[in-house]
């Protein structure tokens, strides 16, 4: 009994712990997920499209769909960072081109189909009830190469 | 308040314990076979070139990167385990084996979207199930449901934190509605979903389910203390959790479904008379 109770009280601590400090000491969790206030006037994201080499124009849609999403969140904190460290930008932009290709490679296993890679800067706003999507080409990849090299990239 | 500690203790007629843990391990085997070959596929991307290291466990200790063979082992390892307890013999050591392999199996792949935190519970809930006592005697004893109200009281704690850090990080603006319109619009614009694109667009629909996801997550903590009210918040929960899988994909019952048997071991006993078994 005082065992289970000691037990018991030991789970309870560090249930409260994580939850009233806000922090995560795996497996226990703060839960975070969506906490963070948005706002309606910008919504904005980096997506990775692809051409093949006919000219079609797709998503990257990988089988594990938070892939796309990490490279381009990744790639959002790269552009921010770029305003007081190009250079380390360049070569974080670099690592996740490089990780695209790679994941490409696993997933199809070929990626000489692909002629060029584009970073898309999608945003969202609302307008007077509706919500406006808007694409900016901000980077062009031609060249994709297996093994996970980096072609020439224009920006 | 105390009254209800007090009821922990208090044997009931039946091993309600020894119930869920049947059902809660027969339930994750299930879901570990179905979506074992994609999770040995994503192991396979090498999810730490983009994501980092597993975690460190209780905040210590390093977890280690594991090989494939060694991630297999540990999914066979946990796997062996829940079927194990299963059966009744040497319960608590095959629960021990799945606790440990559900701890290194789990952080390799914890990326993966039906993952990531979705799995946090499981790990707790084994540990609860280890020491508990009755995870190993027979259905027909009688023993205290300690082990249920802690289990009760891990999912509590989830859905309790989540609001709190909505309200700490958001304040009540966060049930304005807005905020989820723009969750919505994120999935939207990063996986096409068309259900988060057409209730991105009903304001006054995203402001209730606002307000309910906040009422939901700060007060499932009171079906601990009114059981008459367990149901109705563990319907709720399904709900919630069915219609952010159909809005944005996240796909929480994967593997939350097991811990959620804990609200249907009355049923289970009721079944098992039905059938005289």
């Amino acid at each position: 009994m005082f065992l289970t109770s000691l037990f018991i009280i030991a789970i309870v601590v560090q249930l409260a712990v994580v939850t009233f400090h806000g922090r995560d000491i795996w497996p226990f969790s703060h839960y975070p997920m969506f906490s963070g206030l948005k706002t309606r006037a910008e919504v904005e994201i980096y997506r990775v499209a692809l051409e093949t080499a006919d000219g079609e124009l797709h998503w990257w849609r990988s089988r594990f769909y938070r892939y796309p999403e990490r490279v381009g969140r990744d790639w959002q904190q790269a552009e921010f960072l770029g305003r007081r460290s190009p250079a380390l930008t360049l070569l974080e932009r670099r690592r996740l081109l490089a990780e695209v290709i790679r994941l490409l490679q696993l997933e199809e296993g070929d990626v000489s189909r692909y002629s060029a890679l584009y970073i898309v800067r999608r945003t969202a706003a609302w307008r007077m009830g509706v919500w406006v999507v808007n694409d900016r080409l901000v980077a062009t990849h031609k060249g994709l190469k297996a093994g996970g090299s980096v072609g020439r990239s224009d920006r | 308040m105390i009254g209800s500690l007090q009821n922990w203790f208090i044997p009931l007629e039946a091993n309600h314990t020894r119930m869920f843990a049947v059902l809660f391990c027969a339930a994750l085997a299930v879901q570990l076979i179905v979506h074992w070959r994609a999770q040995a596929q994503f192991f396979q991307t090498q999810p730490a070139r983009l994501y980092g290291p597993p975690p460190r466990l209780m905040g210590l200790w390093q977890l280690p990167t594991l090989s494939y063979r060694w991630f297999l082992v540990s999914g066979f390892g946990l796997l062996i385990g829940l079927l194990g307890a299963i059966t009744g013999a040497a319960t608590r050591l095959f629960l021990l084996l799945a606790l440990i392999s559900s701890v290194f199996y789990f952080c390799q792949i914890l990326p993966l979207s039906w993952i990531q935190r979705k799995t946090n519970l499981l790990p707790l809930v084994l540990l609860i199930l280890l020491a508990a006592p009755a995870s190993a005697k027979p259905l027909d004893s009688p023993t205290p449901p300690w082990p249920l109200f802690l289990t009760k009281l891990c999912l509590a704690q989830m859905y309790l934190s989540a609001g709190l850090q909505k309200l700490r990080r958001g304040g009540l603006a966060w049930g304005k509605g807005e905020t989820l319109q723009a969750y919505l619009i994120d999935h939207y614009l990063w996986g096409d979903t068309k259900a988060a694109w057409r209730l991105a667009h009903c304001p006054r629909v995203c402001r209730v389910l606002s307000i309910g996801t906040l009422i939901f997550e700060l007060t499932f903590w009171a079906a601990l203390l009114q059981p008459g009210w367990t149901m109705i918040y563990a319907v709720m929960g399904l709900l919630f959790h069915l219609g952010a899988s159909a809005s944005m994909r996240i796909h929480y019952l994967k593997y939350l479904a097991p811990v959620y048997l804990v609200f249907v071991t009355d049923a289970a006993f009721h079944f098992l008379r039905l059938w005289n078994l």
